[in-house]
């Protein structure tokens, strides 16, 4: 068992959870660690009526199915355990997350994570699922300091075969995967433990799941191990050499690389996204390097030419062959081939392109906006915010209703001083959501940098009125203090600040505005208690409210990229037909 | 700044010295000065002598508020708001159970009439190409507000000692050895520190990630170090404003030694919001600015667009000139030390002017100081003025 180290970490309904070392009363709650439903159904008659209602639909959809895939590093494996004194059969699943998944995006503090179990037997008939929610606290950025989460949990099964499925979905960014395992209860022998995976785990035992017979099992080194350390090492181990081309050869070299396309895109409809993105991968690095002057222009043309073939037969499919090049592009990124990453990623705006122009229903329009939010946020990452305003600007005329992302454009528009354009987008968030409090903060923000303080401050109004205890406030209340400094009236903001200080007290900048505030009014003594106060909240505060403020819109990107992925999963089939065809048709 | 002076009657004044001493082990106090009276925090410095103490207690009023178990035997004690008498009391312990104690009782004063005088007070660096001139009288020096020459009042020069507070950007551009050589300036800062001279260190990023109290010792400020991390965005101006405050309660000589790498990016406060701080205190500000990489860019945040980083960047350089301090800009982090050992010298070789202004009309106004050497080629530079209140 690996040591659980210096992570908070709560679970849902943690009566009878344990940890493998420490104690669960020794860290303090996330903020955010509401529990999720959890609960063991049996028997309900048929698919997809799943006993799992705080699921999204669209990953309930998925779970239902079993269609393997997502963006998170995940493995599940299970083991059945001895059959207890009434007879009863259960088994144990063990789910890995990798750290790099779930820290992806991540700010610091409580990171949570929903995971679902599901176990369908023969006829599709589900007979046990769940639904738990984790929260860890963690330090911000992908190295958490910890290896992943390793979630165990006990599910009382019938006799017989059963297919365990498990989706994991982390909170803040919603990116997902979905793993299938089939299980024989009661078993033969255990398999046999591959090792456990080195390192600091963060380690969760489901409620009802027994701590002993966990412990038991990995004495007897029968713990299934998934190891996401084999799933992370999957990269690609050798670069496949092309053989040199001579003109006459080019259709051959060109006929190649499409099928080469073709296999991969055989594996994404199988579920198998990794090797897919993996096989492609060294294709592509494969072409380039056998020949830098036209290897590009090839790969690109034989991308094309399988992105041309499926849309005049199958634009169903296009959503997760666009989503797959997208993974591609960040495969090259990771490996620095930016050449080649820039080529996926305009073959995953293309078919997306084709997608939303073929003409789209509602929901391929819903699908391909977020799939380009998705591509948005990979152009935040490598630093190509133009670009990233450009995919925006598209996704919202596609699903125009969707006011986190005419906020997220409207963060860009902040970023690059397109102020006209930044209210503009801020405007469209509050038509559709008109109490929105970080669209009224931001619209407010632009007003006063357009010097229309007026205006400014009617938009701070309804935030100061209601005041709530987040970020949002805190910087609503440094505004109209801004405001008040500018008319040369410091006396005004003091009570503004006064309030929003009471209500944070662990934000050291109003603390420090109030300190400002009180000394321009004449409140010497006053001056120097909110200093103290600024200094000493300074010390306890985690991502101060002014930079959460200039944050790019990553996490609201990633979101719903999430929902295009799931949205692709379920179009695996089409994707299969479609290769199918083009193959045939070879 | 202006002080506000009390013109007062001391009545009651009593002392008791130094107590009984015993013939080997002795203890006496230092400070706070006989007869003088004391209000708010105050240092409590004793000398141990005949032997080596084991514990030294500081007690107040027949309270115990605090022990030292090693020289330097200072305490800093809150003498609360009244100017009421006060028994300042140091007990020494030796480790062969001897005992000896030292008392001292403050005087409290009776206020009779309460006459504003608004001392001003200039600390003034003298050069001639480069080199400090250390020998200026008092006749040679000329203090003009606006067009009127005032009387100086008061004039020192050398050793007075000082408060100061390091200020240390530890935002995350400073992750490495930026901050490594930042923490060094401070050991080297701490290290030529005269004995009276005190100050507190602060690392600050877009909050305070390190605050020492205001101390008399150099382990004691550059002490816990070693967990100091780069991180966060640079809220430069809030915590200058904030450093500013804190050295408005000490007395003496203050300064503000910033050192930073780069623009704030996430203050609530713009500089000319400082400017109506500096403005009304008579603190120096330094800043030793890393500059690798040569002339250093505005930059772009979401708070502030490239051109309006420059201005403020602009703005803040003649902030620092108008405190009376200066800039300066070191190329590699690698000379924080030297830059830091550079301000302390010149601190230390500042003459220091008071006057009465003439003509006060307490309506908030700007009124311009200029300082006049009689002697030729010499440079001066002190703060450039001050608000009327």
């Amino acid at each position: 068992m690996q040591r659980v180290a210096t992570f908070a970490l709560l679970l849902s309904l943690l009566a009878g959870a344990a940890l493998a070392q420490g104690g669960a009363a020794d860290f303090p709650p996330c903020a955010q660690a509401a529990p999720v439903a959890a609960g063991a159904e049996t028997s309900p008659p048929a698919l997809p009526a799943l006993p799992l209602a705080q699921l999204e639909p669209r990953l309930a959809a998925l779970l239902a199915r079993g269609v393997e895939g997502g963006s998170v590093t995940m493995a599940l494996a299970a083991a059945p355990l001895p059959a207890s004194a009434l007879g009863s059969a259960s088994a144990l699943a063990v789910v890995e997350i990798s750290a790099a998944s779930l820290g992806e995006g991540h700010p610091g503090g409580c990171l949570g994570v929903e995971i679902a179990l599901l176990a369908v037997a023969a006829g599709g008939r589900v007979v046990a699922s769940r639904h738990d929610g984790v929260a860890i606290e963690a330090p911000a950025g992908v190295a958490l300091g910890f290896e992943g989460l390793r979630y165990l949990a006990r599910l009382e099964l019938p006799p017989g075969e059963v297919s365990l499925r498990a989706l994991a979905r982390v909170e803040r960014t919603g990116a997902f995967a979905l793993r299938a395992s089939k299980l024989t209860v009661p078993a033969a022998p255990p398999p046999a433990a591959a090792g456990a995976r080195p390192g600091t785990w963060v380690e969760v035992l489901a409620p009802g799941t027994d701590a002993g017979q966990v412990a038991a099992l990995a004495a007897a080194g029968a713990l299934p191990a998934p190891l996401t350390g084999h799933l992370e090492a999957a990269a690609p181990a050798s670069v496949t050499r092309l053989p040199a081309t001579s003109p006459s050869a080019e259709l051959d070299e060109l006929a190649t690389l499409v099928d080469g396309h073709l296999a991969a895109l055989r594996l994404l409809a199988q579920g198998r996204s990794r090797e897919a993105v993996a096989a492609l991968e060294r294709l592509d690095a494969g072409a380039l390097e056998a020949d830098p002057d036209n290897g590009l222009g090839r790969v690109t043309r034989a991308g094309e030419r399988v992105l041309g073939g499926i849309a005049s037969r199958h634009r169903r499919a296009l959503l997760p062959v666009a989503l797959f090049f997208a993974d591609l592009s960040r495969a090259h990124h990771a490996t620095r081939r930016t050449a080649l990453a820039r080529r996926a990623a305009i073959a995953a705006e293309h078919a997306l392109e084709r997608l939303a122009s073929s003409p789209p229903t509602p929901e391929d329009r819903e699908l391909v906006a977020a799939a380009l939010d998705g591509l948005a946020a990979d152009d935040l990452r490598h630093g190509d915010p133009t670009h990233a305003i450009l995919l925006l600007v598209r996704a919202t005329e596609l699903d125009p209703a969707r006011a986190p992302r005419w906020l997220a454009l409207a963060v860009l528009y902040e970023w690059d001083w397109r102020l006209d354009a930044a209210a503009r987008a801020v405007g469209r968030a509050l038509e559709h959501e008109p109490g929105n409090r970080e669209a009224l903060l931001r619209a407010a923000r632009i007003a006063r940098l357009q010097a229309e303080p007026r205006r400014a401050a009617e938009r701070l109004e309804p935030l100061l009125a209601a005041p709530a205890r987040d970020w949002v406030q805190a910087v609503a209340a440094e505004e109209r203090a801004r405001l008040a400094f500018d008319e040369g009236r410091p006396e005004a903001a003091v009570p503004v600040l006064e309030s929003a200080s009471e209500l944070l007290p662990d934000e050291a900048p109003l603390a420090a505005a109030l300190a400002f505030a009180r000394f321009r009014s004449g409140d010497r003594s006053g001056a120097f208690a909110a200093a103290a106060r600024a200094a000493e909240a300074g010390q306890r505060g985690l991502v101060a409210p002014r930079r959460r403020y200039g944050e790019l819109p990553l996490a609201v990107l990633l979101r719903s990229r999430t929902a295009a992925e799931a949205g692709a999963l379920l179009r695996l089939e089409a994707l299969a037909l479609a290769v199918t065809d083009l193959e045939r048709g070879r | 700044m202006r002080r506000r002076l009390a013109l007062a009657l001391l009545l009651a004044a009593s002392f008791a010295g130094a107590a009984g001493a015993a013939p080997r082990f002795d203890i006496g106090l230092i400070e706070p000065a006989a007869g003088v009276p004391v209000i708010g925090p105050v240092r409590v410095t004793a000398e141990v002598r005949g032997g080596q103490a084991l514990t030294v207690e500081f007690w107040l009023d027949g309270r115990l508020v605090g022990a030292r178990d090693r020289p330097p035997w200072s305490l800093e004690i809150d003498t609360g708001e009244a100017i009421v008498e006060h028994r300042i009391r140091v007990v020494a312990v030796a480790a062969s159970g001897a005992r000896a104690e030292a008392e001292l009782i403050t005087p409290k004063i009776q206020i009779d009439e309460v006459v504003e005088l608004p001392l001003q007070q200039a600390y003034v660096t003298a050069t001639r190409g480069g080199t400090p001139v250390l020998d200026l009288r008092r006749d040679e020096l000329r203090v003009v507000e606006g067009e009127r020459e005032q009387k100086l009042v008061t004039f020192e020069r050398g050793d007075i000692p000082l408060a100061a507070l390091l200020l240390l950007d530890s935002s995350l551009s400073m992750r490495g050895k930026p901050l490594d050589a930042a923490l060094g300036g401070a050991r080297a800062f701490a290290a030529g520190m005269a004995p009276l001279d005190e100050a507190q260190l602060v690392l600050f990023s877009d909050r305070v990630v390190h605050r020492t109290d205001f101390t008399r010792d150099p382990d004691e400020l550059v002490a816990d170090l070693s967990g100091a991390l780069a991180r966060g965005g640079s809220a430069i101006h809030d915590h200058l404003m904030l450093a500013l405050l804190e050295l408005e309660k000490r007395q003496g000589r203050r300064a503000v030694v910033l050192l930073s790498d780069g623009v704030d990016v996430e203050s609530v406060l713009n500089v000319a919001d400082l400017e109506s701080v500096t403005g009304r205190s008579s603190a120096l500000v330094y800043w030793i600015r890393i500059r690798e990489g040569g002339e250093g860019a505005g930059g772009r945040s979401i708070w502030r667009d490239y051109a309006q980083h420059t201005a403020e960047l602009a703005s803040l350089e003649l902030l620092v000139a108008a405190s009376g301090g200066r800039v300066l800009d070191i190329a590699r982090p690698e000379e924080a030390a030297h830059a830091f050992g550079e301000v302390l010298a010149e601190l230390r070789r500042q003459y220091v002017l008071g006057w009465y202004p003439d003509g006060l009309r307490h309506d908030g106004s700007w009124r311009p100081i200029r300082i006049e050497c009689a002697r030729k080629d010499v440079e001066l530079r002190a703060r450039q003025g001050y608000f009327d209140d």
